[in-house]
């Protein structure tokens, strides 16, 4: 049986890649589309996102070890 | 644990494929439609916030309500979108609150430069009017007194010796000038125009027989003069000069077995062209909506005119004067600036006499000018266009068409005008909407746009369209 910091941990990894993996292709459309990604997603927020759970993600981690 | 792991990265990557595919979808409008809006509390990549400044205030918010708005404090202004694809219709929605301005009008830039296609947006005077109402085919008719059971019978038969106000509609009907009588020598005109005029004359039993010189200001490239003849709509005749550079050029025209009435002369020419005298056999002979006088010479014209509203400018240090219209004076005192002027009182049918020190000035309105109280005559009755300075209770009858006022929800006004884009020129990806209000600078209070939504409309790419697209490339 795994912990609960574990469990944490995993989950957020996982959340961090996925939407690293999208920030990188809405950022590459983006540019190629003349910013109309940016008319529905707000980038900006988007990318606050991605470092909170890149924080979260490494604050688990250094908890698991 | 690992097999809950890959349920929710399956979740969170199709969540993430999901939304990818809907922008890819609005990018390529693989269904035809594209709704993109602005509500000025983030910056929108696609629609602008309203334009120039100067017409236009910084974006504001309102801190209880959470709202956020632009005021457009001049006209006309211009709301630019920048799309990803052409689209063939355009259907614009405003949410706005317009306190003091009567009509206020929605249009669509044919060209950077050119001229816009304005729609009818708000109509006070219409939404207001507790006249008798009556309509048919999305012609709405209004009488003060009701003497037609219908609005056909209306339109067959207007009451011409009555004031009626147009709103988006025109009404024909054929002028006839009671005991007109020709004259026997024929008239000069002494005075230099420039540019494009829409002239219009008058004849009953006679040839149209007018004489055009000109000259092109322009030593390096000469335009050509091109005249265009309208009886109504419909075109008689045009003709075509070549310009020879500095010297004065000549083109005579006559129409014979014409039938009685107004007719339209069309002077199509670039602003380069001076058409420094017309000679005629037509006494009358009025210009519609502009004309700009331009000479050196020391000649001034009586000028009179029925327009209730004046621009007038000069681009020219010689043009700076004081203009003397009815019992006011106007000051140019400032070059590319436009000057307005009101009479105090307004009555239909009044004829104002203009008196400038100097030429090298150019007037608009949405009248008529003559050169000499003797040439006048107003080819439309008393027959005007709504504006927004007008007083209504002059007028008898008010015709309108294709006009649907807006609605009113929780105080701000909701209304929506559609535009066929296909005569927009250029490839249709950088639109400019045009918000045109006459009078809005001079009004004690703005034009406030809370939102701007644009639904757009074009063929649906099906897999037959792009086969047909890719066809139609090879062949």
């Amino acid at each position: 049986m795994k912990k609960r910091s574990d469990i944490f941990y995993y989950f957020f990894l996982t959340t961090f890649q996925i939407f690293l993996f999208f920030y990188f292709i809405f950022i590459v459309f983006n540019s190629l589309t003349n910013k109309f990604v940016s008319s529905y997603i707000n980038l900006d927020i988007y990318l606050v996102v991605l470092i909170i759970l890149g924080v979260i993600t490494l604050w688990l981690r250094k908890k698991k070890e | 644990m690992e097999r809950f792991i890959k349920i929710y990265k399956i979740f969170l990557i199709s969540i993430g494929i999901a939304i990818f595919c809907c922008i890819i979808s609005s990018y390529f409008s693989f269904n035809g439609n594209l709704t993109v809006s602005n509500n000025f509390c983030s910056k929108s990549s696609i629609i602008s916030e309203i334009t120039p400044t100067g017409r236009a205030l910084d974006i504001e918010k309102n801190t209880k309500t959470g709202e956020c708005y632009q005021r457009m404090t001049g006209e006309p202004a211009y709301i630019n979108a920048v799309l990803p694809r052409s689209y063939n219709q355009a259907v614009v929605t405003l949410n706005y609150k317009n306190p003091s301005q009567n009509i206020v009008e929605l249009g669509v830039l044919q060209s950077v430069t050119g001229a816009a296609e304005l729609k009818p947006f708000e109509n006070k005077f219409l939404d207001n009017c507790t006249w008798e109402k009556i309509s048919s085919d999305k012609i709405i008719l209004y009488q003060k007194v009701r003497n037609y059971n219908s609005v056909e019978e209306f339109i067959n038969n207007p009451s011409l010796d009555k004031n009626i106000a147009t709103y988006n509609y025109s009404l024909n009907y054929n002028y006839h000038m009671q005991g007109y009588q020709m004259f026997n020598e024929a008239t000069e005109y002494n005075q230099s125009i420039r540019g494009r005029h829409e002239l219009f004359t008058y004849l009953e039993n006679e040839n149209l027989d007018f004489t055009f010189y000109w000259q092109d200001m322009n030593s390096a490239t000469a335009d050509n003069y091109i005249i265009k003849i309208y009886k109504g709509e419909t075109e008689i005749h045009s003709a075509w000069s070549a310009t020879e550079l500095n010297s004065i050029n000549e083109k005579n025209i006559v129409l014979t077995g014409l039938s009685g009435g107004v007719y339209r002369i069309v002077l199509d020419v670039s602003d380069d062209i001076v058409t420094t005298k017309m000679k005629s056999q037509q006494h009358y002979l009025v210009f519609k909506n502009k004309l700009y006088l331009y000479d050196a010479s020391s000649l001034m014209p009586e000028i009179v005119s029925n327009n209730d509203e004046l621009i007038i400018k000069t681009d020219y240090e010689n043009g700076l004067q004081s203009i003397k219209i009815s019992e006011d004076t106007i000051k140019l005192n400032k070059i590319s600036t436009y000057f307005t002027w009101r009479p105090q009182k307004n009555t239909i049918g009044s004829v104002y006499s203009i008196q400038p020190e100097k030429k090298n000035f150019i007037m608009q309105g949405s009248g008529f000018f003559a050169l000499n109280k003797d040439n006048f005559f107003d080819p439309d009755y008393n027959i005007d266009r709504m504006k927004n300075s007008m007083d209504i209770e002059q007028y008898d009858y008010l015709i309108a068409a294709n006009y649907t006022g807006p609605l009113l929800q929780t105080g701000w006004k909701n209304n929506s005008a559609t535009f066929d884009l296909s005569k927009v020129s250029g490839d249709r990806k950088n639109l400019f909407f045009v918000i045109s209000s006459p009078g809005l600078s001079e009004a004690k209070e703005d034009i406030i746009i809370k939102n701007v939504t644009i639904k757009l409309a074009r063929e649906p790419l099906t897999l037959k369209n792009v086969f047909n697209k890719i066809f139609l490339i090879f062949k």
